[in-house]
């Protein structure tokens, strides 16, 4: 007997319950556990272990089971919410751009007529338009970059000094 | 019987479907039905991972947490039951990388309470004491034993899971699976001897 011949025991051994044996394999190792007190102590063993495991039952408490239950109702009403808004939000993208396009058609058109009445070269009222167009989400993005949040604790300090109150 | 086979295949892929279609519709009523279907088998096996009820029943909610966020990422395909316990073993890992960069064989933990023990009611206290003070040193030694090896036993000896199976879900090789429940085995051994004796 050598080693490759209780490794190959050992792995029918692990085999035989879930995945099964052959039947010429399952003679085979009936026959090297005869002789073989090692690879026939696995096996018990491992007969142990899976009737050991197998008696320790493990129950969920119902408290357990009712509160993950209300906790994944909660959250499905929560993403549900939430692809409401997003659905809205989308809609509401959609029609900005479009009135947007349409408005900016509208617009540029508008200062060619406008650039003609007036005498002016088309290019000026063109550049005002878009400047026009442009500057308040140029103000909106200056804003959002020279605005600095305040940490949390400054915060707090912040709020304590001018409403006079301790915050935890 | 290959009817009866073929039949009972096809009731299994019907039914795996069935769960795909809900977890993609959020169904909530599905998703009940799937807690109370799956809580004993899912909080066995984070008790095997964790050796810690407190935190198997943390986990237990965040994976039902994760189910949901992720149930449209479930084909169907494969058994429904796979794909909770592989869900539960990121949760588990994901849990343990955000207490400490380590492995899962140190998701263990020092408690005073039993984390195997049995929270149903039993017909007597002392059927109850006598059936704990006989698993007490099968608890000690689990409680004792690397997660790693914990889990390849539970997976194999409460799941009946394949060694392929228990390999995909680890993402580990078959080798390596085997090796796990020989070794968890041997490291049971002088529990189980004590006990037989």
């Amino acid at each position: 007997m050598n080693n490759s011949d209780h490794e190959r025991a050992r792995e029918l051994l692990l085999l035989r319950d879930v995945e099964g044996v052959c039947d010429s394999d399952a003679a085979w190792l009936a026959s090297h556990l005869a002789g073989c007190a090692e690879c026939s102590s696995f096996a018990e063993e491992l007969e142990l272990t899976e009737s050991a495991l197998r008696s320790m039952p493990v129950t969920a408490p119902l408290s357990l089971v009712s509160a993950t239950q209300a906790q994944v109702r909660q959250r499905v009403a929560e993403l549900r919410d939430q692809e409401a808004r997003l659905f809205l939000i989308g809609i509401s993208f959609c029609l900005g751009l479009l009135w947007s396009a349409g408005s900016a058609f509208v617009g540029w058109k508008f200062s060619g007529w406008l650039a003609e009445k007036i005498h002016v070269a088309p290019w000026i009222v063109a550049t005002g338009l878009v400047v026009f167009w442009l500057a308040p989400a140029v103000a909106i993005a200056i804003g959002l970059l020279a605005y600095h949040p305040l940490p949390s604790r400054s915060r707090a300090d912040w709020l304590a000094a001018h409403i006079g109150e301790e915050l935890p | 019987m290959v009817v009866a086979a073929f039949s009972a295949l096809h009731s299994m892929e019907t039914e795996e479907a069935r769960i795909a279609h809900a977890l993609r519709r959020r169904d909530p009523d599905a998703l009940d039905a799937l807690i109370a279907q799956y809580q004993h088998r899912l909080l066995r096996y984070l008790l095997h991972l964790t050796a810690n009820r407190a935190t198997a029943e943390d986990l237990f909610q965040e994976t039902w947490m994760r189910v949901l966020e992720k149930g449209h990422l479930y084909d169907g395909k494969s058994r429904f039951s796979t794909w909770l316990l592989t869900i539960a073993h990121n949760v588990a890992i994901d849990h343990l990388r955000r207490r400490i960069p380590a492995s899962l064989d140190e998701m263990r933990e020092n408690e005073d309470v039993a984390p195997f023990e049995v929270q149903d009611a039993r017909p007597s206290p002392f059927e109850q004491a006598a059936a704990k003070e006989e698993s007490a040193k099968l608890e000690a030694a689990l409680q004792q034993l690397p997660a790693i090896f914990r889990e390849v036993l539970t997976l194999r000896i409460h799941e009946q899971m394949k060694l392929e199976e228990i390999a995909k879900l680890i993402h580990i090789p078959v080798a390596t699976v085997k090796t796990r429940l020989y070794r968890g085995v041997m490291a049971l051994r002088p529990a189980l001897k004590g006990g037989a004796e």
